[in-house]
């Protein structure tokens, strides 16, 4: 018997069931579930009776395959008989694999016999103008998915996915593919929030294939598969179910049957990380039952993945470059007007200006990136209390470096990220050549919000420490706030400094910035600083 | 199974397509294969003896198919082989199709029993991962072993003076050549030979031009050193410690202004030499100084690697004071093999006094 002819006596024998027009199906609600019985917002007043029998359903929310308009079907649940029936409640005993099954809010349905005649036929409808319009044609492939769609309603979770997963198997390129996989998630995650509700649980399926597992694969690449069948008349699909070896869950990838016995797929890139992957296969048989046939869930089968070379990390890819250069001048002295006896303002200049450029290159590892840059390093004073003269002019500091710069990210899996950063600076001052270190701890990630503490010193220049939050308040626009302590330029008296920074991101790659700053040494010895930056990513 | 279901099973069937059961053909496809080892293909066919079983195969990303037609072996199985010579990485694919002579006496048509032509069964095939490493280097290096390259760079400190006015430079060149070939016989990487020249003057004191000296002794030995060398030879080993990472190591001879003296070179490299990477390397050359240096490479800009170093040194002279030298590097790579490079820095000894350095370097890889 071909499936359409199986199809049209099952919808005959349907029909032939329906109730005399007198008879009515009436509806209600699951109001509460006790322990051996629930009750139902149907009472004698709708006509429910000692012994008859309630069959309980739950809606279910679908998209129509073709349309995709949203449709409410039901699930079937099962029956129980009527205890006792109050005016406006019934009490309906369920078999024990029922009793987890229904919950509050399900449907209830009883058939009810009315002994008044049938109403009156509805007037026939007026008769349609002949319409020589050629009916429209449905093509195969959406025939076919009206098909399963006609067969499913109202059928209970299980089969439904039997028959789609059976469907998709087999029609992995068609258009309604997509839409049937989707509609598919949402019917596993229906079955899944209903078990272990649903009677009897689910069928076991024992079913087998046969596979020539890889031992081994490499990192970041698809891994092809196949199985053959051992019994394939007992299975309409079967799914590969996929995750790095570490991962709790498992993602499932839908294999494709071919030529009946066949079934084909590819463990997903994404998932081939080393140290391995693991798959299992679980087979659906056509009534929704399912069942591992090969590995399993708790013995998935293993692929041994190596770690990617160290080389890889230094293969060119886009957004691992950056290169920043900037430019800041700080004066100590602005505000500083203090006079000498005879009214005369006394020279107290304190400033310095700093140059950088760095490239920095991200290896999205442990070392998180590794930075390279040269500057200049410029100033005069740095002594509060001092009065500049031609016999005692300012001293005069400077200093022309490289500095090389690595920062780690620990391995932490709570929290927000930490990262050390470590810097060598080499240069040459007035003095000749000098060396100099620095120190950064962050707490969050490096481009998005974090919190730093900085700290540095180099020869002929002095130190600075500093504090400073970066963010974003808005996707464009980072901003930093920082608060340093420094003896700089050359070793003078310490000051502290409040600097602001604004970016604005014109493109993806380009990001300049803005500084102010406020510094002082003694509250009669301060000035103010700005700056200039920009940021390059490629 | 309730009469609902069953029916659904129907219909479940009735719409996979094809065949539900392959009526003749069952073949278990293999998962990976060895590179430069035969692979057999086992299939059980039904009906042999009213078809031909053939397997259509080729490397991975090739046009062409090869066809073998299955054969039966003992024990009642079919097999059909792709030769060692064709077993070659990255892998193979195939599939199967069987033919049938027509009742009629028409010709057979070929139906495909496993995969297909539109969507073959791919084989990964694995080198030893020495083999496997090999390929990935030459692939990285256009398949070419041999380099020859040539660098000239010059280094200028700035002008030194005194009191009296005495004015003595503080500059060198370099010249180096050399050729590499790449083993590829791990950990040995690499063999390099080269020739180094390298000659400068400088100031003969730490910094500055010695105090006694006048512009009319400025170029006396007592004020002006000639430093450097004319003729170093050396030879060096690159050995990749693991895939990424690599220490050349080089010995030196040289015959600078006094005598014969000895040299040495080691740079720690992570990366790609050509592309990215980070370095550290020190240089020692006996009389003529020590180099120190960082560097950062960068082929993350379309068709120029680039690069920064930072270099501490006291070269041309190890009685000169050591300086510091921030470099920057431009390639321009050509598929025919040649790439060509620019240089530009800035030198210092300290603060006050400085100069540019420039430099221009070609490789050739064959």
């Amino acid at each position: 018997m071909t499936a359409r002819w199986t199809w049209a006596a099952a919808l005959a024998v349907a029909l032939l069931a329906a109730p005399v027009a007198a008879d009515v199906i009436v509806a209600g609600r699951v109001v509460k579930t006790d322990r051996r019985e629930v009750y139902v917002n149907l009472g004698e007043g709708v006509g429910v009776e000692v012994g008859g029998r309630i069959r309980f359903k739950r809606p279910i929310a679908l998209r129509h395959p073709v349309t995709r308009a949203a449709v409410n079907d039901w699930l079937p649940l099962g029956d129980g008989e009527v205890t006792a029936v109050g005016d406006q409640l019934a009490r309906i005993e369920l078999a024990p694999e029922l009793l987890t099954a229904i919950k509050a809010g399900d449907l209830a349905e009883i058939y009810v016999e009315r002994a008044e005649a049938a109403p009156p036929p509805p007037p026939p409808p007026p008769k349609p103008s002949p319409d020589d319009r050629p009916i429209p044609t449905v093509d195969p492939e959406t025939a076919q998915v009206l098909q399963v769609w006609r067969a499913t309603t109202g059928k209970a979770i299980d089969e439904r996915i039997g028959a789609w997963s059976g469907w998709l198997a087999s029609h992995a390129a068609s258009p309604y593919a997509e839409a049937v996989r989707a509609d598919l998630e949402v019917l596993r995650a229906t079955a899944e929030a209903m078990t272990p509700d649903r009677p009897g649980g689910r069928r076991a399926l024992d079913l087998h294939v046969e596979h020539a597992a890889p031992k081994r694969a490499l990192a970041g690449g698809d891994v092809p598969l196949a199985f053959v069948l051992a019994d394939p008349e007992q299975v309409v699909a079967a799914s590969l179910h996929v995750r790095t070896r570490g991962q709790t869950v498992f993602e499932r990838v839908e294999l494709v049957r071919e030529h009946g016995v066949y079934l084909r797929g590819a463990l997903p890139a994404a998932l081939v990380a080393a140290p391995g992957v693991e798959y299992f296969v679980e087979a659906i048989g056509a009534d929704g039952s399912a069942g591992a046939a090969y590995a399993s869930d708790v013995a998935p089968a293993t692929i041994e993945v190596d770690a990617p070379a160290l080389v890889e990390r230094f293969t060119p890819t886009k957004q691992r470059t950056r290169l920043t250069i900037i430019g800041s001048y700080l004066d100590f002295a602005t505000f500083d007007d203090r006079k000498d006896s005879a009214g005369n303002t006394l020279d107290r200049r304190d400033r310095f200006a700093e140059t950088q450029i760095d490239v920095l290159y991200r290896l999205a590892g442990v070392v998180e990136g590794v930075r390279l840059g040269f500057g200049a390093y410029g100033g005069r004073g740095g002594f509060s209390e001092e009065v500049w003269t031609e016999a005692q002019p300012a001293p005069v500091i400077g200093f022309q470096y490289g500095f090389v710069e690595a920062e780690l990210r620990l391995p932490i899996d709570r929290g927000p990220a930490l990262g050390l950063a470590g810097r060598f600076v080499a240069g040459v001052g007035r003095e000749g050549f000098g060396v100099g270190v620095a120190g950064r701890v962050r707490l969050g990630d490096p481009d998005a919000t974090n919190l730093s503490v900085g700290v540095s010193g180099v020869q002929q220049v002095g130190f600075l420490s500093d504090l400073m939050l970066e963010t974003w308040p808005a996707p464009k626009v980072p901003i930093g706030l920082s608060v340093a302590v420094t003896d700089q330029p050359g070793n003078g008296d310490l000051g502290v400094r409040l600097a602001g920074d604004v970016g604005y991101r014109l493109r993806p790659w380009v990001r300049p910035t803005v500084r102010v700053s406020w510094q002082g040494r003694t509250a009669a010895h301060a000035g103010v600083g700005g700056g200039l930056g920009l940021v390059f990513d490629w | 199974m309730t009469s609902s279901s069953f029916t659904l099973a129907l219909v479940a069937v009735a719409l996979a397509a094809g065949p539900a059961v392959a009526d003749g053909v069952r073949h278990l496809p293999p998962a990976e294969a060895e590179a430069g080892a035969p692979i057999e293909l086992a299939a059980s066919v039904s009906d042999a003896g009213h078809r031909n079983v053939v397997l259509h195969y080729r490397a991975r990303g090739a046009a062409a198919w090869t066809d073998v037609v299955f054969t039966q072996a003992a024990g009642g199985q079919w097999i059909a082989a792709i030769p060692a010579a064709a077993v070659l990485p990255p892998g193979l694919e195939y599939y199967l199709q069987s033919a049938a002579a027509a009742s009629d006496g028409a010709a057979p048509v070929a139906v495909d029993e496993f995969a297909s032509a539109a969507d073959p069964h791919p084989i990964v095939v694995r080198a030893s991962d020495q083999d496997a490493r090999r390929q990935r280097d030459l692939m990285r290096t256009g398949g070419r072993r041999s380099r020859a390259h040539a660098a000239f760079e010059w280094v200028d400190f700035g002008q030194r003076d005194n009191a009296a006015g005495a004015v003595v430079p503080d500059r060198y060149y370099r010249i180096d050549l050399d050729f590499a070939y790449r083993l590829l016989a791990y950990p040995l990487e690499e063999i390099r030979f080269g020739y180094t020249r390298l000659e400068g003057i400088v100031p003969n004191s730490d910094r500055r031009v010695p105090t006694d000296c006048t512009p009319a002794s400025e170029g006396s030995a007592a004020c002006r050193l000639d430093a450097g060398f004319k003729v170093g030879g050396w030879f060096e080993l690159g050995l990749a410690l693991a895939e990424g990472v690599r220490f050349d190591g080089r010995g030196m001879f040289t015959a600078n202004q006094e005598s014969f003296a000895l040299g040495a070179r080691g740079e720690l490299r992570a990366g790609i030499a050509d592309g990215n990477h980070l370095a550290a390397a020190v240089e020692y050359m006996a009389d003529v100084g020590t180099i120190g240096s960082f560097r950062l490479g960068w082929a993350t800009v379309p068709k120029v690697p680039m690069a920064m170093t930072v270099e501490i040194t006291d070269l041309p002279s190890s009685k000169r004071a050591t300086g510091v030298r921030l470099l920057y590097d431009a390639f321009y790579p050509l598929p025919t093999g040649l790439r060509l490079g620019g240089r530009i820095g800035y030198a210092a000894r300290d603060q006050i006094i400085g100069g540019l350095s420039a430099g221009v370097s070609a490789s050739y890889d064959f």
